[in-house]
């Protein structure tokens, strides 16, 4: 019986979490990003608004790719 | 549809609980460890009052520095009532720190220290600080610092009021605070201390009478900065200014410090250009000349008290700006050199790139200063691909 109340629990909290997904309003965001040489090396730093992400540089491919992760975690357009 | 999951959710509960009412009852067990508690909790309490009786002078509304964020090995070093000290003792994030406390961070270690007057201290790897004064009230302060060595970031967030006295003592510079942050860094140049002061907002009085030096005292502004040893020698020629866009990168990250300005030989780098380098910013007026620059840029040295009069940006050749014409990311660089001038590191991940990928291998780098030198050495480390820092 106790079994059988838990079954019915997670079968109904999943329903609830499913059906409740697409009730949510995704609002993307505006933020520019941008790739930015190095004034000596080749080698790229990855910005969101002008602020760096971090400390690190990246091959010019690699920090594009970057950015393609980043917006698609909604962290800047596409 | 939010309001149907909770209603669903708090039915379920209703009959969980009620099929556990059914089953069984607790069995009334709660009352001996309740006395137990009770004595023990009186037992405490007499204890704490004998505590109180032999240390009257405990006062448990003396201001405290906090330790708010500890990473790595910081240790502390407290001084007992008798003036002995107490063995290293490691600092946990959170913990009480006390006048005459010594803090000392390890390799790679950081720690940042809150003040009773909302004052925050970072501490950089290696360093060591002692409080030695921390009187505060919330009409008056009277705060005293030394800085034993290392590199020290402060930032003083409560305006100075008459009779207020903020100080951070180094071997061989007192300086004192009205309402600011600075970056500090004391050190060993042979035998000799050494301290470098740059300040990055407010104002600061410096007591440099210790180098021997001419002046007494040098008053900062913000973007000044000096070390201790050409004070001595030059005086108040000694006083260099950080560019504006150095300065407001430093301003931005609260980690960073203040690099030594004199090198183990005892000689001096160029502070402005070392910090340009480190942050990614162009060189002033280097790169015009190279590059072929259209309008003519002052030639600025990093450090001259010119930089305030002329404060025109320094120009280089055109930076292409490139907008992917399907996404929307902005690509802000120069033309890049053959593959046979690049450096090695990066010549040999252009190369490999598409191989290394199929083993999901990328790379990064990262620039950092060598102790001892006043150049930044570019490193460079092996990353999965999906994998960056945010």
């Amino acid at each position: 019986m106790k079994t059988m109340n838990i079954k019915i629990l997670i079968s109904l909290f999943m329903l609830g979490f499913l059906s409740s997904c697409g009730s949510n309003e995704f609002i993307p965001t505006t933020d520019i990003c941008s790739v930015e040489k190095h004034y000596r090396d080749d080698i790229y730093q990855v910005k969101i608004e002008g602020k760096k992400i971090n400390n690190h540089w990246y091959l010019k491919d690699d920090a594009l790719e970057v950015t393609k992760f980043l917006a698609n975690k909604n962290k800047c357009m596409h | 549809m939010l309001v149907k999951i909770l209603c669903l959710f708090i039915l379920s509960f209703q009959i969980v609980a009620q099929e556990n009412a059914e089953t069984t009852t607790t069995p009334e067990t709660s009352s001996p460890p309740v006395q137990l508690e009770n004595k023990v909790d009186e037992g405490h309490k007499e204890i704490e009052k004998e505590d109180k009786k032999e240390n009257p002078s405990k006062d448990e509304n003396k201001p405290r520095a906090i330790a708010k964020i500890i990473r790595g090995d910081v240790y502390f070093i407290a001084k007992a009532m008798d003036g002995e000290e107490t063995k290293e003792q490691k600092l946990e994030q959170g913990s009480e720190i006390e006048p005459g406390h010594t803090i000392t961070t390890k390799d790679k270690s950081f720690a940042q220290i809150s003040l009773p007057d909302e004052t925050i201290l970072n501490i950089g790897p290696n360093s060591q600080m002692m409080i030695e004064q921390l009187d505060v009230t919330t009409t008056s302060r009277k705060i005293s610092l030394l800085h034993i060595n290392g590199q020290i970031r402060s930032l003083i967030n409560r305006k100075s009021v008459e009779g207020d006295s903020w100080k951070l003592n180094t071997k061989a510079v007192s300086v004192g605070v009205r309402g600011t942050e600075f970056l500090s860094n004391a050190y060993l140049v042979g035998a000799k201390d050494t301290t470098d002061v740059a300040l990055l907002k407010g104002e600061v009085l410096a007591d440099v009478s210790k180098t021997g030096a001419s002046v007494k005292d040098i008053t900062l502004k913000p973007g000044q900065f000096f070390n201790s040893s050409e004070i001595a020698s030059k005086g108040l020629d000694g006083i260099k200014t950080l560019s504006k866009d150095v300065l407001e990168s430093l301003q931005q990250n609260a980690e960073d410090f203040l690099p030594k300005l004199q090198d183990l030989n005892g000689d001096l780098i160029d502070l402005d250009k070392s910090l340009r380098s480190s942050l990614g910013l162009p060189p002033l007026a280097a790169a015009a000349g190279l590059l072929g620059a259209v309008a003519t840029a002052p030639l600025l040295t990093g450090g001259s008290d010119d930089d305030k009069k002329e404060e025109e940006k320094p120009v280089l050749a055109p930076v292409k700006k490139e907008e992917n014409t399907k996404s929307r990311v902005v690509i802000k660089g120069g033309k890049h050199k053959e593959l046979k001038d690049q450096p090695w590191d990066i010549r040999d991940a252009m190369i490999n790139a598409s191989d290394k990928r199929v083993d999901n291998t990328c790379f990064f780098w990262f620039y950092k200063s060598i102790p001892g030198s006043g150049d930044l050495e570019r490193f460079r480390r092996e990353r999965s691909c999906e994998d960056y820092e945010y």
